[in-house]
């Protein structure tokens, strides 16, 4: 039951003690549920009382690998208005922006140093090319999703007749929500590894025999697109990865699948 | 790039002899940050980062991933210090929030939650709310914070402390507590609510 539960979840949210798929539809309850809002405002800032339990002074390095981060990139703009600059069709991010997803940790700790450092810039050009092409970024006071995502998440979040399908994949899980009477459906990712480079992830609504295309989605440690196309009609979604731009039909086998049954 | 400064040096208040001075300013420190002021980030970072590294080790475990996800946290705050509402709460409830979300996304990577279980399972198991709190004991903060913690019931304090510095979920704190489903966010609620209410926090 989720839309019944939404409203519970105030205070697990405020502690990030949700899970993706929570979060995400959490998130687009909130953008228009001030009073929800702030409660979790206020609920926060007793949380962040804890904080002040477990202090602890890092290494002096750590400093100058921050500043010289910060250096490095511009900070965001204010926001100025809901601008109609058109929304990219890709994935928006339902979690921080993270320079470098998690999931790569593993492979960057084995490297040099100097690798290491080179990487993290990298990352942080990554970080800044994402914002100049007008991706969005999460910070707590925003959900970071456009108003476009945020009334399909929330129609689906109240929709009867709303199906989950959930899927493991290698590295995290994949969740579908589907309406059929709303014809609409999303698609919530977890640690999904970063696409290799020059690829994408493209995701895909089975239609009878055939594949078609329904968008793009990140990696990263959590993100959530809408599909495009006819999601009642559809009898699975799929992953994949392909070159950069996308393809018009599948060329490599699906990462995740879920069908629906 | 030269730092910009909005205020004259002369006229920032005056002596900075600990992070206190500086945390009434957290809001006109982000502020300046906004606008491209490097100086003015280094004393944000210098003011908030003993409290933002603790919280993050305690819910990373791991020092090493603690401070890449620490140096991820203030990237972040850098990039986003123009979306600051202070109509919507304390900069430094903004600032713990970012570094809690990015350490709990940081916990739950398969790869990292191998690795910290592994470091987990190594160690003492029993981990009180003060255990890597050596500086806090001497905190002000902190003690009107542990006679908040007291006020709480065994069960909300143990799903909060699961919650908060565990980076479980809510269905994961219900399985852990043997708790019914959907009972664990609503403890994490009255948890919550309790210590804004006794520590006298408003939004």
């Amino acid at each position: 039951m989720i839309t019944d539960d939404i409203e519970g979840l105030s205070a697990a949210y405020a502690v990030d003690a949700v899970n993706a798929v929570e979060r995400a539809l959490f998130e687009a309850h909130l953008a228009g549920c001030n009073q929800c809002q702030t409660e979790v405002d206020s609920l926060r800032s007793a949380a962040t009382e804890l904080s002040s339990l477990t202090t602890s002074t890092p290494p002096a390095p750590l400093r100058a690998a921050v500043l010289r981060d910060i250096h490095a990139v511009r900070p965001l703009p204010p926001k100025v208005t809901p601008e109609a600059a058109p929304e990219p069709e890709a994935a928006i991010s339902a979690s921080p922006t993270p320079p470098a997803p998690a999931s790569l940790d593993s492979k960057r700790d084995k490297r040099a140093r100097g690798d290491h450092q080179r990487r993290r810039w990298l990352a942080g050009i990554a970080a800044a090319a994402v914002l100049a092409t007008g991706g969005l970024t999460w910070h707590p006071w925003s959900t970071g999703k456009s108003p476009a995502q945020l009334i399909a998440m929330e129609q689906l979040l109240h929709a009867k007749d709303v199906q989950r399908f959930e899927t493991k994949a290698s590295t995290g899980t994949a969740t579908v929500l589907r309406s059929v009477s709303l014809n609409k459906a999303i698609i919530t990712t977890t640690n999904l590894l970063a696409a290799p480079q020059g690829k994408v992830y493209e995701v895909w609504l089975q239609q009878g025999q055939t594949m078609v295309k329904a968008g793009f989605i990140s990696g990263g440690p959590s993100n959530t697109i809408v599909f495009q196309g006819n999601a009642a009609t559809a009898t699975a979604a799929a992953i994949t990865i392909e070159p950069a731009g996308g393809s018009p039909t599948p060329t490599t086998t699906p990462l995740a699948q879920v069908t629906f049954t | 790039m030269v730092p910009l400064s909005l205020v004259p040096e002369e006229a920032l208040p005056a002596p900075r002899t600990g992070a206190h001075t500086v945390i009434g300013e957290l809001p006109q420190l982000l502020n300046a940050c906004s606008i491209g002021d490097e100086a003015a980030f280094a004393t944000l970072y210098d003011a908030t980062v003993a409290r933002l590294f603790g919280l993050v080790l305690r819910i990373v475990r791991d020092r090493a991933q603690a401070e890449e996800v620490t140096q991820d946290a203030y990237l972040h705050i850098w990039q986003n210090s123009s979306r600051f509402d202070p109509d919507r709460g304390n900069a430094m409830s903004w600032l713990m929030t970012i570094g809690h979300r990015k350490a709990v996304d940081r916990v739950r990577s398969a790869e990292a939650t191998r690795r910290r279980d592994t470091a987990y399972n190594a160690r003492d198991q029993a981990t009180p709310f003060d255990q890597t709190a050596e500086e806090a004991h001497r905190n002000l903060d902190a003690q009107k914070v542990h006679r908040a913690l007291d006020t709480l019931t065994e069960n909300q304090r143990g799903a909060l402390e699961l919650a908060y510095f565990g980076g479980y979920t809510h269905q994961e704190v219900a399985l852990m507590l043997d708790l019914p489903l959907g009972t664990a966010k609503t403890r994490i609620r009255d948890a919550l609510i309790r210590l804004r209410d006794t520590l006298g926090l408003e939004t």
